[in-house]
């Protein structure tokens, strides 16, 4: 009987565990707070540039994360009313983000709205599902935390008619609380999805492999033009301008790397047809990540976090510094698997090394594109050595 | 009144094997679910699952759809109306068995 309970359950709640996205909206607005305090003095209304990083990134990646999960764990279309429960966390937060925008520009006091949706939103799952999804917990004690910011900071005006500094702090801080939030439940969704459903078939997986081996993966190429682009705008132009391109350097990128990619895949599809043959799979990775993967992207984000809320307007350490551990350990505790992803740790190392003595955005923009490249590196490398058997 | 042994007689064969059930289960809690899916779920072999869908697409319990998805061969299953009905049933039987057994009392050696 637990186990048909556990059937219903996962087919039921499906949309929803599928928690990666929620996870990466939530470290997008990290390293938009982040990016925030390394820029400095922005022209835009910088406290909300987080929940810009945050929606950017989880729009820009859906389409290709839904791909993955149907790829790994299969498909279960969802009725009607499934698909607005799953949507509605997001889509709350995002319309509170805009009142907040909204309040803060007529001059309206109030908690962040955003703030109060992810704890409303939490809530109401824990009351749902109660224990099974008790992690949700963490969303409602950083959606109160980071509401009770935004209330005890008084409403001020700065030049022009834009936010107090102190006023857009408590915001930047205010959404670094729900990116946490919104990383620790995604994630935490994702790894109960990934345990309640049995291990994939080993031979998908083998053949997965085989495809992904037959040419150079569409994230690959991503890496490695965002890490181009990051460093040739690092060099040319000043810190603030890096902090602030970034979220346009990433939409680029993307767009690049999909153009690139449906290039390949025509050249595939074309001789796929010519030998009358089936035309390629998609491109999407197998999204059964390893707990181990998983507690690592939350150490490294949580290090973030603690950089943009304790030391802004300097380098980067404790996100450098976990990522070169957290990777480290990675590589180390399962060698033969991981061992093309090494070259990441060491690059991390070296970024920190030599970004003590740079400014705080050229020191950040330099790490961000050693890592990608190291990173676009390591999945060249993996695919090509992939098994060849399927 | 029946006694709970004769509910238990009267269950659905088809629908009271464990991995039948299982198929069953999953696809009543969403609109439809592909083959993917169901083997991830219930941790049935390739070949155990498709004879399983098989006879209950026989007995009219689920629809099997194959269609391709850009350049995917997709097979999805839905749960058919006789299905839900049949899946209804069941549950109602067993919440009978349930209740009975609860009015049983143990048997006394004198």
């Amino acid at each position: 009987m637990q186990d048909i309970r556990r059937i219903a359950f996962v087919s039921q709640r499906y949309l929803e565990l599928q928690g990666i996205g929620p996870a990466l909206c939530g470290a997008g607005m990290i390293l938009g707070a982040l990016v925030v305090h390394l820029a400095g003095d922005a022209s835009i209304p910088a406290p909300f540039i987080p929940l810009l990083f945050g929606g950017m990134l989880e729009g820009n990646v859906r389409p290709y994360l839904q791909r993955s999960y149907q790829r790994s764990f299969g498909s279960a279309v969802a009725t009607r009313g499934q698909q607005w429960t799953a949507m509605l966390p997001l889509l709350l937060m995002m319309m509170g983000g805009l009142a907040d925008i909204t309040f803060q520009f007529v001059g309206h006091f109030a908690p962040s709205v955003a703030a109060v949706a992810l704890a409303a939103t939490s809530s109401m799952v824990v009351f749902m599902d109660g224990r099974c999804r008790m992690h949700h917990v963490i969303g409602v004690v950083a959606g109160v935390a980071a509401a009770i910011v935004t209330t005890i900071i008084p409403h001020s005006f700065g030049a022009w008619g834009s936010i107090g500094p102190a006023r857009g702090e408590a915001y930047v801080l205010a959404y670094t609380l729900v990116g946490l939030g919104l990383l620790a439940t995604g994630l935490l969704d994702h790894h109960l999805l990934a345990s309640l459903m049995r291990p994939a078939d080993p031979a998908a997986v083998a053949w997965t492999a085989a495809a992904a081996r037959a040419r150079i993966p569409g994230r690959a190429t991503f890496a490695m033009l965002f890490s181009f682009c990051v460093g040739g705008v690092a060099w040319a132009v000043d810190g603030g301008t890096v902090a602030v391109a970034l979220p346009a350097l990433i939409i680029v990128s993307g767009a690049l790397a999909r153009a690139g990619g449906s290039i390949g895949d025509l050249r595939l599809a074309f001789r796929a047809f010519s030998r009358c043959e089936r035309p390629p799979v998609l491109n999407a990775v197998n999204l059964d990540v390893p707990a181990d993967a998983l507690v690592a992207f939350y150490v490294i984000a949580a290090a973030a976090a603690v950089d943009s809320a304790l030391f802004p307007h300097r380098v980067p350490l404790a996100l450098m510094a976990s990522t070169a551990s957290m990777t480290a350990w990675l590589v180390v505790r399962d060698w033969p698997e991981r061992r093309h992803y090494a070259l990441v740790p060491v690059a991390a190392m070296l970024s920190l090394a030599i970004g003590l003595t740079l400014d705080p955005s050229r020191a950040f923009a330099m790490f961000v594109s050693a890592i990608s490249a190291a990173l676009a590196v390591a999945w060249i490398v993996a695919a090509r050595t992939a098994p060849r058997s399927a | 009144m029946p006694t709970p042994f004769e509910y238990l007689q009267s269950l659905n064969r088809l629908v009271h094997e464990p991995a039948r059930l299982a198929i069953l289960v999953a696809l009543s809690a969403c609109d439809k679910a592909d083959f993917l899916f169901l083997l991830n779920i219930t941790g049935l072999t390739k070949g155990n699952l498709s004879s399983h869908l098989s006879k209950l697409e026989q007995a009219g319990l689920v629809e099997i759809e194959k269609k391709f998805e850009g350049k995917t061969p997709v097979t999805y299953i839905k749960l058919t109306l006789q299905g839900k009905e049949a899946l209804k049933e069941y549950w109602k039987s067993v919440d009978k068995v349930r209740a009975g057994i609860r009015h049983l009392k143990p048997l006394r050696a004198d």
